[in-house]
Parts: structure tokens; sequence; C-alpha cells
């Protein structure tokens, strides 16, 4: 009976394993992470349109970013939050957020090169397969990864600062 | 000559309160201060992140946001930076405030699977609950009795101790499901509290509207050996209307003690039934606030049934808490707040006693607390109180019967000033101050406190010496006017060290001298009464070790303690076992963990480990001994939408504990449940904004 006993508390000193979750405040961040990346990118855009988010899937993130446009605009321009199922659906855009994770990524980094748009995912690896930003989550601590180089293929201009904020990744 | 030495006594007590006015006054000179740059993030809770709002962020400067976003997981600073007032009356987090202190939060009590109270004390290291008499459970703090006015138990900041005797009864009282949070101070707190937290405080902070946001409707029920072990219902609903805060909580109980064997004093067996285990409880707690301004009114109602001599009898136990307080601020930095209370009680009634008298105290108390600037902060106050206590009814059961006068009501009343310096340096935090009180009936008594304590990033300790008191109870005076305080000395020094962002590992050494311990006695004339004995005591250490993911989280801890070398009181000893109490077992392990399955699902085994102890058997001068148990619990929790659904099984491998009574009494140890199977649901409808 006793080596039973011992067995089962042994058992649960077994260090507890990481589980990864999402939650609403982390999304709010992400979203506010992603106006914040605004200030620093210089796009080559034409001064009269909107500027364009565009998601890729579906996520709750959308309702957080429309929240933000409702409040706030990029220069003097009104920030407009569309979702795609599809990046063959996307014309025009900004920025492009890939929120399903099952998108071919390959397929989205060829469109925000051909749109002069910046690419942020949100999956491991992404940076080293061409997108421009990527959000980490490291013990539930939000952060992101960047690549200078990938932006730059996009034909954008990233404002040192920024870099020196994320993880750089080449 | 007795007046004499009275004048004497008064000016020895002044003098110490003047020494510690002037080293505060010490203390604050500049040159001892040491300047001290802090991240202006350091403090902040993840918590109070995830309560931010998106205009509150939107206005952050992206590098401060990515400070907060660095701070979103889980972590063990959820527990290690949480803000508490419990030790110091001043906001502090656990590794700096001057006392040995666990914090119980919401989340830990909801997935512990405890059925009330008394569960969630004996995951705590060095805390116990043990018998006492007449259905009465009690608690024990460190090895030590702390039945009767020695463990102060508040509720929502105001004392729930019965006024006859300073008792709380513990067991199937105070529903879990109302309970934002549990602060205890395993050590003393006479310094601010007074007379009735010589070995402890036990503060049990409730939800409020803000929390609530809703109406929550719960149940739980416990099977075991056929027996409808427990049954708990409530209702809690609040909400927050512009600046004003509402509550109202409420709860009721029915449950046996037991489903095994009570064996009476001279070993006649009873079979557990409503009429010899069965306890009830009802509790409602309105609070009403707006900014600074708060109102607080508890009734709490409870009933423990016992047999003897093939004799029910009922002991009811009628609570009655009211209070009104403001916190002013003329200036920045600065809150003076007045506080006006009333308790009344009504404890012991019935139950074939000679108790039934009602007490009230209404109580006035002014705090003032003032962050001098950066450094320091000073906490000033006084309260008086006035007791009132009457018999219930006319016979000669109810009487008082004090210095030698029978009489139908008797009164007293006491004043107290209390003053507390913390000063803050680079490397120490230095905590002074003291309480003095003045009592019409037994005299004085005073309670200084000096405490060095500073976490200098992982490290943390703490250095803390502490004389506190337990002020007799007109239980006490009413059998022995000649009664005094009883006077403890405790030493502590605890170590702590975050292991890394989800790990911290604490632990700490006691010494607790208590000199003339009030013992109820019984003599072998059959003579009763109190006495002050000449002294007893405690010493001991204990380790915890917690852990906390997004994953879910784990507590373990180990608690030795033992009788102090000198103890004189003969009806706490066990014959050939001087490292032993009555009741006491030497080593204590505890364990609370919880693991998310998913986001639905959680699991959450605890276990309570407990040397072997022994207990007395008056009837036959006999010593018993209670063999170690190992009681491990295992409960699931699902959270669907507005609905939280709980099953479990407490001691899965039917141990089945006694609870003995720690000291020469009547009573055999008196059986704890057998394994028992528990279900529990709860709908959360939450308000709209």
């Amino acid at each position: 009976m006793e080596n039973r006993l011992l067995r089962i508390v042994f058992f649960l000193m077994v260090p507890f394993i990481f589980v990864k979750q999402s939650n609403a405040q982390e999304e709010k961040f992400k979203a506010i992470f992603i106006y914040n990346f605004t200030k620093y990118i210089d796009w080559p855009m034409n001064s009269k349109s909107d500027f364009i988010i565009a998601i890729i899937g579906k996520s709750p993130l959308e309702g957080e970013l429309k929240n933000i446009a409702a409040k706030m605009k990029v220069g003097n321009k009104t920030i407009v939050v569309k979702s795609f199922l599809s990046v063959n659906e996307v014309d025009n855009a900004q920025m492009i957020y890939i929120a399903d994770r099952k998108a071919d990524l390959a397929s989205i980094v060829a469109k925000s090169k051909t749109l002069n748009c910046l690419l942020i995912s949100n999956s491991t690896n992404s940076c080293q397969q061409g997108a421009g930003i990527n959000f980490i989550l490291k013990n539930g601590n939000l952060g992101f990864e960047i690549s200078e180089k990938n932006i730059k293929m996009c034909g954008l201009q990233v404002n040192s600062s920024l870099m020196a904020l994320g993880t750089s990744v080449e | 000559m007795k007046k004499m030495k009275s004048i004497e006594i008064k000016i020895e007590y002044m003098k110490k309160l003047y020494t510690i006015i002037l080293l505060v006054l010490f203390a604050l000179t500049p040159g001892f201060i040491y300047s001290q740059d802090e991240d202006k993030f350091e403090s902040i809770t993840r918590e109070e992140i995830m309560q931010m709002s998106l205009e509150d962020l939107l206005a952050l400067p992206f590098e401060d946001l990515l400070i907060l976003a660095n701070k979103l997981g889980v972590s063990i600073d959820d527990l290690l930076k949480m803000k508490t007032t419990v030790a110091s009356k001043t906001v502090l987090t656990p590794r700096e405030t001057p006392g040995i202190i666990s914090i119980v939060t919401e989340e830990e009590i909801k997935n512990s699977g405890a059925r009330d109270l008394v569960d969630v004390i004996k995951l705590i290291p060095g805390l116990n609950i043990q018998y006492d008499d007449a259905g009465v459970f009690g608690i024990q703090m460190r090895g030590n009795w702390g039945f009767e006015g020695k463990v102060l138990v508040l509720m929502d900041g105001q004392e729930f101790n019965d006024l006859k005797y300073y008792v709380v009864p513990f067991g199937h009282h105070f529903n879990l499901q109302q309970i934002k949070r549990i602060e205890i101070i395993r050590g003393p707190g006479s310094s601010i509290y007074g007379g009735n937290a010589e070995l402890g405080v036990i503060n049990i902070i409730t939800k409020n509207g803000n929390d609530l946001n809703g109406v929550s409707v719960f149940g739980d029920i416990g099977f075991n050996g056929g027996i409808n072990g427990f049954r708990n219902f409530g209702l809690n609903t609040g909400k927050q209307i512009g600046k004003c805060d509402i509550a109202l909580k409420s709860s009721i109980n029915r449950s046996l003690w037991t489903d095994r064997e009570i064996i009476d004093y001279d070993s006649s067996i009873y079979i557990p039934a409503d009429s010899s285990a069965l306890v009830t409880s009802y509790n409602i707690n309105l609070s009403v606030s707006r900014e600074n301004l708060g109102f607080r009114l508890i009734t709490d109602i409870y009933k423990t049934n016992y047999i003897t001599d093939s004799i029910s009898y009922v002991n009811e136990f009628k609570t009655i808490l009211g209070e009104v307080t403001y916190d002013f601020k003329p200036i920045s930095d600065f809150t003076l707040s007045p506080k006006i209370s009333f308790r009344n009680s009504i404890p012991y009634y019935g139950g074939g006693w000679y108790l039934n008298n009602s007490i009230s105290r209404y109580t006035a108390n002014v705090t003032a607390n003032w962050d001098v600037n950066k450094w320091i902060n000073i906490v000033g106050g006084t309260e008086y109180y006035y007791d009132y206590a009457r018999m219930i009814e006319d016979t000669d059961s109810s009487l008082f019967y004090i210095d030698d006068d029978t009489s139908t009501t008797v009164s007293f009343n006491n004043i107290a000033l209390y003053l507390q310096s913390i000063i803050k340096t680079k490397y120490l935090n230095l905590i002074i101050g003291g309480r003095y009180d003045k009592h019409s009936f037994y005299g004085d008594d005073f309670a200084p406190r000096i405490g060095i304590t500073k976490a200098l990033n992982a490290f943390h300790f703490k250095v803390l010496y502490s004389k506190s008191f337990r002020s007799p109870s007109f239980g006490n005076i009413e059998f022995n006017p000649d009664i005094k305080p009883e006077n403890t000395m405790v030493a502590e020094i605890e170590l702590g060290y975050k292991l890394n962002s989800n790990m911290f590992l604490t632990a700490n050494i006691f010494d607790i001298s208590i000199k003339n311990p009030i013992i109820w006695y019984v003599n072998e004339y059959d003579e009763y009464g109190y006495i002050n004995e000449e002294k007893t005591g405690s010493q001991g250490f204990e380790i915890e070790y917690k852990l906390k993911y997004n994953s879910g989280f784990g507590t373990i801890n180990y608690s030795y303690y033992k009788p102090k070398n000198g103890n004189t009181v003969s009806i706490y000893e066990v014959p050939g076992h001087d490292n032993m109490y009555l009741g006491a077992p030497n080593n204590k392990i505890s364990m609370n963990s919880s693991f998310k399955i998913n986001k639905t699902f959680n699991i959450n085994p605890s276990l309570v480990y407990n040397s072997k102890a022994y207990g007395y058997i008056g009837e036959l001068d006999e010593y018993i001994k209670c063999e170690q148990t190992f009681v491990f619990n295992l409960y699931l929790t699902a959270n669907l939408k507005n609905f939280e659904f709980g099953a479990g099984v407490y001691d899965v491998f039917n141990q089945k504990p006694f609870y003995i009574q720690p000291y020469q009494g009547w009573n055999y140890p008196y059986p704890a449940p057998s394994r028992q199977f528990l279900f529990r649901v709860a709908y959360n409808f939450e308000f709209k904004d």
C-alpha cells in the first residue's frame, strides 16, 4: 500500500508540461503590436487610399484590430480591417496577418512582395520562410521575431528601432 | 502596594512605547536612507495587466508595451507580487511583508475541491484542525493548540471570534464559493491586531460586486458510506454600478461530521446521525461601497450537534458583524481611515451548557497611513471598544460570576494605541512598531515587533521578532477573576529563492515561547476553571515549494514542530514522548496541484500527510496512538460556458484520520469522514455592462 502511495506522489512531482493557450488579452496585445508596427515601417503608398490590414483566416484579432481602427489612424489614413479566406482574394493591403495556420505560406509571401505589404505571421519558423514579422509566445509571454531582409524584399523600409525591439532573424 | 506596582508596570510599558517612537524618529533622518531606483513596471501584476483596457494600452509607448507583454505569461510572480496588507496594514508583497504568510487564491481553492475551510487550512504548512469538545473543532498553529482567542479570524477585515471565549468553530463553516482570497499569518499579529492574534491571523476576503458582476448559484453534495455527508447551497450576486459596488452573498450548509462510529468518553459507541453529528450553518454577507465609503453586514448562524451520555445536544453560535468605514485622503500619500463596527455573539447557546450569554462589542477605530516619502511609511492609530454582556435566559445557569458578585450584565472597555514604521532601504526594509492595550478589568499589555525583510532579485529574507499576547475572555474572567493575559515571544527567520519564473522555494524556522498560558483544568476534586500556567510553546521549521505554469500549478510543503523545552503544561504532554504534544503530529506534508488538461478540464490531486499523534482518554486515564495518515484526494473540474462542474474523491485510500483533542480531556479522538465522493455545480450568469 505504501509503495503504491509513493508511486502516486512521485508521479505528481513530475514537472508540469507547458501548454500553449491564448487568451483575449493576448489577442489585444497582438493587435496593438500590429498598430505599433505601422510607426516603424515606410510604405510606398498612394496618399489617397486607406491603410488596409488584411487577415487571412478567422481570428479574434479581427475584432481587436477593428476596435483600434475606430480610434486610431496611420498618419492621416483611416485603418480598414478586412478578413479573407484566401490570399488570392487580396488585391490591395499594407499589412497581411496570417491567422490561418494551414494557409499556404509560400503563396502569401509571393503576394506580399507583389503588393509591397508587411507580412505578419503567428507560427514557428515563419520568418525563416519569408514572413517579415512573426509573433512568438514563450511561457505565455508575447514577443516578436523580425526579418529585415524579408521586409526589404517586399519593398519596405524598417526603422532600426523596431529591429532593436524584436528578435532579429536572418 | 498593588496600585504602586500597577503604576510601575504602566511606566515600564510607556518607556517601551517611547523607545519605539524615538526609533521611528531616528529612522526618519535622511542619512539613514539609500536611494532606490525601481523599474516602473516592477510591481505591476499579471492580473493588473489582464485588466488593462485598449485605451490604456494604446497610450503606452511600444517599449513599455513590450515590457508588459513579457509579463503576460502565467508565472510565479502572480503569487509573489500580490499586494497584501494583512501583516502590516500597508501594501507590501508577500516576500517583504513582516510576517510568515500564506496566500490562498480563489483559483487554488476552486481547483482543490476543498469541501470547506478545514480542507483549505490542512493544505497550509504548520496548520491543522483538531477536536475540542461538544461538537466544536478548532485550529492548531505550528504545534500549539490555537483555540480560544489565540488565532484571530477576520472576515473582510471584521473580527469573527466570538466574544465569550474568542472561539471560532471550524468545519462546514465559511462557504468557499464566497471567498476571493485567504491570507494567513502563521505567526503573531498582536502588534497591529491586539489580544486575539497571539499565534496567527486568518483573513478571509470575500468577493465584491466587481468580482461577481452577475449572479452565481451553486451547490455541492458529498456521499460516503451510503450517508449523505454534506450539502452546501448558495447564491452570490453583485455588480459595480458607476462608483458604487454592491455584493450580496448567502449560503446554507447541512452536513454530518462523520460517517464513522463516534466513541463517547465512557466508551459508549454512537452511530452518526442528525442527533449526534449534524452541523448546519447559514451565512449572509452584504456589502455596499461608494468611492471611499464602505458598509458591511454579516450574519452567521452555526449549529453543531453532539451526543454524550446518550443525550443529544445542539451548540449554537450566532454572530452579527457590521461596520462602516471611510478612507479620507486630505493630501496625497496620506489616508485617514475611521471605522465604526459592531459585533454581537451568542456562542455555545443551548447544548446543555451554562453559557447562554449575549455579548456585544462596539468599536471605534481610526488608522492613519502615511507614505512620508518613497522609502518611509508610517501607520498609526487608536481603537476603543466597549463590551456589554448579558444573560439571555433568566436561569441561574446564565449568570456571570465576577469578583464574587452575581450579576446579570457585565461590561468592559479597552483602549489601544498602535504605531508602525516601515523604512525601505536599498539592502533591507526595517519594520518597527507596537501596540499598547489597556483593558478596564485585567490591565494593560504591550506587543512590540521588529522585523527586517528584503527581496533582492530572486532572493528574499525575513528576520522577525515579536511579542504578542492573548487577552483573557469573559469566559476566562468569569471562572478566574485573577486571570492574566498570556504573553508570547516569537522569533522567525525566513529565506526564499525564486528558482526561475515559474518556481519558488521558501523555508523558515520559528521559536514560540508562551508565558502564563491560559489553561482549562479539571483537578482530582472535580474542580475546574481557567488558570495561568507557567510556560509552553513550540519550535520547528516549514519548507514550501511552489510552481505556477500556464498548464497548472502546484504547491508542496513540509512542516516540523515539537514542544519547546521547559513546557510546564502537563495536560499537553505525552508521557514517554517529550518531543510531542497531545494531538500534534511532529511532521506534516501537504500538496495541492492542478493540471490543465485542455481549456475545459482540470485535474487536481491533493494530499495531506500527518505523522502519528497521541490522544488521551480521560475516563480510562490512557493514551491512544493515532497512526500516520496519508489522505490523498482527486478532483476534476470542467468549465462549460456559464456552468462549472466538479467531481472528486476525498481520502481516496480511505485512511480515516482522526481529529484529536490536543490536551488531557475526556474525548476520544473524533473520526473524520471516510472516503467521500463529492459533486459540485455552479451556474454563473454575467451582467452586461
